[in-house]
């Protein structure tokens, strides 16, 4: 019994690799995704959704991991301070019919130093999904002195053509080319 | 009297300016400021004021020009209402005490017909310093939905928050600030 014990554990130690897959919990408050778009080709106007959720998958020494993002459409804030269902940003997003935009992505990638540098997934905006490759800049992973917990974070640019996803009003009042910036701070689990 | 009155006519003309200052409303819907700090040297966090007014003067023959600009420190939005509250209280923001912001210039910088910059006066937590901001894109057209005369550009300017005696969590959330406003203002 005690044999058998030490055969299953060993046998389970090589099984496990040398670098685990650590997982990690975006923290909605700082995690919080802003759009810029041309208003008349004049001014570069933005807006924001409030309400996220996500979780990252790292394992850094083999360079794998993985992103699930979703973000609750009925959060966007223009910052007109009249938000409400029946506002425009609600009718162009479809919030009601379309709750969510995620971002899915299983295919990160690393620099030398095993900091993630970009990430190739799929955008589902409006019930259409396409794949878009989104930049992470001054990617870092350490303790938040603040709080003593361990954590990944880096800084999400993409820029994306709504009429791919079938966004087409206003185009080209409001332009058709958007810019997206996404913080992201997540903690591990 | 019909002399009298083509006399009166060109007079009037004479007097004119070919290009006079013209004074232009801020629209505060499409003016509104967002923020960007550091936080904890790991990502760069954003805020909104979405409250603002201000006027715009501007005379394009002898290149000068006035902006009045107002934030309303209680319109703050960081996204969700506890870290609003949280970046609105004394230390910060402090709203009750600093109702707003301003900024104050008489000194346009134009490249041609264009305004590529202005120095003026910034007052944050009730100090005043002077601070520069760039103006980009600046374009002044009319707006082809409304058939209103407009001018308009995107706002960036840097500043250091302890400057404003803003001193609170430096370095975790960083001293510098990049802020950015788009502006469009129509013409009176």
């Amino acid at each position: 019994m005690k044999r058998l014990f030490c055969a299953v554990t060993v046998g389970v130690s090589l099984v496990v690799p040398a670098y685990a897959v650590d997982s990690y919990t975006m923290d909605p408050t700082h995690c919080i995704p802003v759009f810029e778009f041309k208003h008349l080709e004049l001014t570069t106007q933005s807006g924001r959704f409030d309400k996220v959720h996500g979780r990252v998958t790292l394992d850094r020494a083999a360079h794998v991991g993985s992103v699930r993002f979703e973000v609750e459409t009925a959060s966007l804030n223009m910052g007109f301070g009249t938000d409400t269902p029946n506002s425009p940003g609600y009718h162009l997003f479809e919030v009601t019919k379309f709750p969510t935009i995620t971002f899915k992505s299983d295919n990160l990638f690393f620099d030398d130093h095993n900091n993630v540098v970009a990430a190739a997934g799929q955008l589902t905006m409006l019930g259409i999904t396409k794949p878009i490759t989104v930049w992470v800049s001054r990617f870092k992973c350490s303790v938040n002195p603040m709080i003593q917990k361990m954590m990944c974070a880096g800084n999400i640019a993409a820029t994306v053509q709504r009429s791919e996803f079938g966004l087409l009003n206003f185009i080209p009042a409001i332009s058709d080319e958007i810019k997206i910036n996404v913080p992201v701070e997540a903690y591990k689990d | 009297m019909n002399k009298y009155f083509v006399a009166c006519a060109i007079g009037a003309a004479l007097a004119m300016p070919v290009f006079a200052a013209d004074t232009y409303t801020i629209d505060p819907e499409y003016t509104v400021p967002a923020f960007e700090v550091e936080h904890l040297g790991f990502t760069t966090q954003r805020g909104r004021f979405d409250k603002t007014e201000g006027q715009v003067v501007l005379d394009f023959a002898a290149k000068k020009g006035i902006v009045e600009f107002t934030i309303y420190t209680n319109s703050l939005d960081m996204g969700s209402r506890p870290w609003t509250y949280h970046v609105s209280s004394p230390g910060l923001f402090n709203i009750e005490q600093y109702p707003t912001m301003t900024f104050k210039s008489d000194k346009l910088i134009f490249d041609g017909n264009k305004v590529i910059a202005a120095e003026g006066q910034f007052t944050l937590l009730g100090v005043t310093k002077p601070i520069k901001v760039t103006v980009n894109r600046f374009i002044c057209a009319t707006n082809p939905l409304n058939k209103k005369s407009m001018c308009a550009g995107d706002i960036t300017t840097t500043i250091k928050r302890s400057e404003f005696g803003m001193v609170k969590y430096i370095p975790a959330v960083s001293d510098e600030i990049k802020i950015s406003v788009p502006v469009e203002a129509y013409k009176n």
